[in-house]
């Protein structure tokens, strides 16, 4: 388990430390503020500096060196990581640090652009900008090395162009093999997770003794839902925010009925629950958690999470806007426990360099007097 | 429903301390401002033992935009207990409070530009409560009646008055103001109809430990 975290220069957090972490953490604070740097700096980290982990965000964002700059500058690489640095720039010195204390396995990370060897990258064939994809034409101007602070794996470089931009598939090509102590990570960002995504850690649970724990999701919604199975129909589908490839079994109902029928909480809970059982033994991390539940269903969502969350070892960061989920939080809370709390909540605040960090008992303390923890 | 906390917020005990500041800070030239705006937001914790809650002054310096706390407890019977109750609540945020009580109010910072002031009822230095410090109002004019109103008070525990002896001062300043004109106010009325004079000697230490505090 993560118990503090340190975050310098990555993205809008210049210096940023979480302390006192638990289990369960939710991540609040005004609008950009960080909260969802920081789940994206966690990904980093635990993914053992995957060069997907360090794209997925500037994926999910949509930062992209436009067509024009592109055309006129003469490259085709369009994933821009400048914006993965404080200041938005690249250049040769820039860096950023994630790191965790001594005690925890993960270790910690630096990326920092550099001069790149020219000679030494012609004559390696299994790096990117060498073989037949678009990014050939790209001449890589700088590195990108991924350096490790406590642990021996072996230093790499990611060539990006000198706007800092990298394809995809140089990323996806990227040998893996070196990253095999990362652990688990699910990221469920704000529009949620792909049909593809949901339908695929469902077959991987699928007849395992984890398989109840999807069903009983989405019970905590609709009491009545006997069964849960995939349908091959729309399982495929990119469109943006389509809700499908599932399908449920009511008590008094013969027919099946499609899971995007049943409204978006359904899907959030099913996405939460195979997340989290996919991330055993790793990490959980989710934007704004409570997107499309109604505040009714939000203190059974948090058991639901903190005891799952508990028996895979898996450590929760989620982040809200949203008082029914920070104060049904206190359900799960114990009031008198301060040290060590299983559960925490971190307000996040510009301008300052820690989070202010609550213990169950604050929570809960914060939770009967209505006091304002965002 | 959660609310937006007002920036400087005093703690105290129960309903009596949250009617009484107001007018007692008012009655010194200091406007309290409209009850949806006051100066400073007074909270209460219906009985000491929440107050002292784990969790209770912790979650209240953690919530969002909060910059001062005062605390505002009676000493009762054992002040230095009391203030090793306080301590225990604050020292995490506070590192620098001391282990053992001034005698005097506290006012501290911290590294987090937060303040955090304590005045321990009655004067920080006795055993006592609210209703202590209260008597401290009563004119001079009028020494010879709270005099007698005590006496009357230790009378008729012999006949068998059922007040517990560490609601003594509660008693005695209750007795004094049924003998006022008009009788039987309540203590915040009292107060701002100078029954109670809110300007004496020796509620000025308290009014300048809030204004010292709080900035006002």
């Amino acid at each position: 388990m993560i118990s503090n975290i340190n975050i310098e220069g990555y993205r809008g957090l210049r210096e940023f430390s979480l302390n006192k972490l638990g289990r369960v953490n939710l991540l609040v604070g005004a609008n950009n503020c960080g909260k969802t740097s920081i789940l994206e700096a966690i990904q980093i980290l635990a993914s053992a500096g995957d060069p997907l982990s360090l794209a997925d965000g500037v994926i999910r964002r949509g930062e992209r060196i436009s067509d024009s700059i592109r055309r006129r500058n003469g490259i085709s690489a369009d994933h821009d990581l400048s914006h993965l640095f404080y200041g938005h720039e690249v250049a040769p010195g820039q860096e950023f640090t994630i790191s965790t204390d001594e005690k925890c396995t993960l270790g910690g990370v630096t990326v920092h652009v550099q001069e790149i060897n020219r000679l030494e990258h012609s004559r390696q064939s299994s790096l990117p900008f060498e073989s037949g994809s678009d990014d050939a034409l790209d001449a890589p101007a700088w590195a990108l090395n991924v350096d490790w602070t406590h642990h021996d794996f072996p230093t790499f470089e990611l060539p990006i162009n000198s706007f800092g931009g990298v394809s995809f598939d140089s990323l996806r090509r990227y040998p893996r093999r070196r990253f095999e102590t990362s652990i688990p990570v699910r990221h469920i960002s704000t529009s949620g997770l792909s049909i593809e995504a949901v339908v695929q850690m469902f077959e991987d649970l699928v007849l395992t003794p984890e398989e109840g724990l999807a069903v009983d999701a989405l019970r905590t919604i609709e009491p009545t839902i006997e069964r849960l199975a995939t349908v091959s129909a729309n399982r495929r589908s990119s469109y943006p925010g389509e809700r499908g490839g599932f399908v449920v079994k009511l008590t008094n109902f013969d027919q099946r009925v499609p899971i995007g029928s049943m409204g978006d909480g359904m899907w959030r809970m099913l996405g939460l629950a195979l997340a989290l059982v996919n991330a055993e033994g790793g990490i959980l991390l989710v934007d704004e958690i409570d997107t499309g539940l109604h505040y009714t269903v939000m203190d059974q969502m948090w058991r639901l999470l903190s005891e799952g969350a508990r028996k895979l070892s898996v450590q929760v960061f989620a982040t809200t806007h949203s008082r029914d989920c920070y104060e049904s939080l206190a359900t799960i809370a114990h009031p008198d426990v301060s040290d060590g709390s299983e559960v925490t909540v971190q307000r996040i605040e510009a301008g300052r360099s820690s989070s202010v960090s609550f213990t169950e008992q604050e929570i809960v303390a914060a939770a009967e007097r209505g006091m304002e923890v965002r | 429903m959660a609310r937006r906390p007002h920036p400087k917020r005093l703690l105290v005990e129960g309903r009596r301390e949250q009617f009484v500041i107001p007018h007692l800070i008012d009655g010194n030239g200091i406007p309290w401002g409209q009850r949806e705006s006051p100066i400073v937001e007074i909270e209460e914790f219906n009985g000491v033992q929440n107050l002292l809650a784990a969790g209770a002054i912790e979650a209240t310096f953690k919530s969002s935009g909060v910059t001062t706390v005062g605390v505002l407890v009676d000493a009762d019977d054992d002040l230095d207990a009391r203030w090793q109750a306080v301590r225990g609540r604050v020292i995490s945020l506070f590192p620098n409070v001391p282990r053992q009580w001034p005698g005097t109010a506290l006012i501290e910072s911290n590294s987090g530009g937060q303040k955090l002031g304590v005045w321990i009822m009655p004067d920080n230095s006795t055993s006592g409560m609210i209703e202590s410090f209260l008597q401290y109002l009563a004119p001079t004019s009028s020494e010879d009646l709270l005099d007698y109103a005590r006496q009357v008070c230790v009378d008729v525990s012999a006949r068998g008055a059922p007040f517990k002896d560490a609601h003594r001062a509660k008693a005695e300043i209750y007795t004094w103001l049924a003998w006022q004109d008009e009788p039987g106010r309540p203590l915040e009325l009292a107060v701002k109809e100078r029954i109670l004079d809110p300007s004496s000697a020796q509620a000025a230490s308290f009014v300048q430990w809030f204004r010292d505090l709080f900035e006002v």
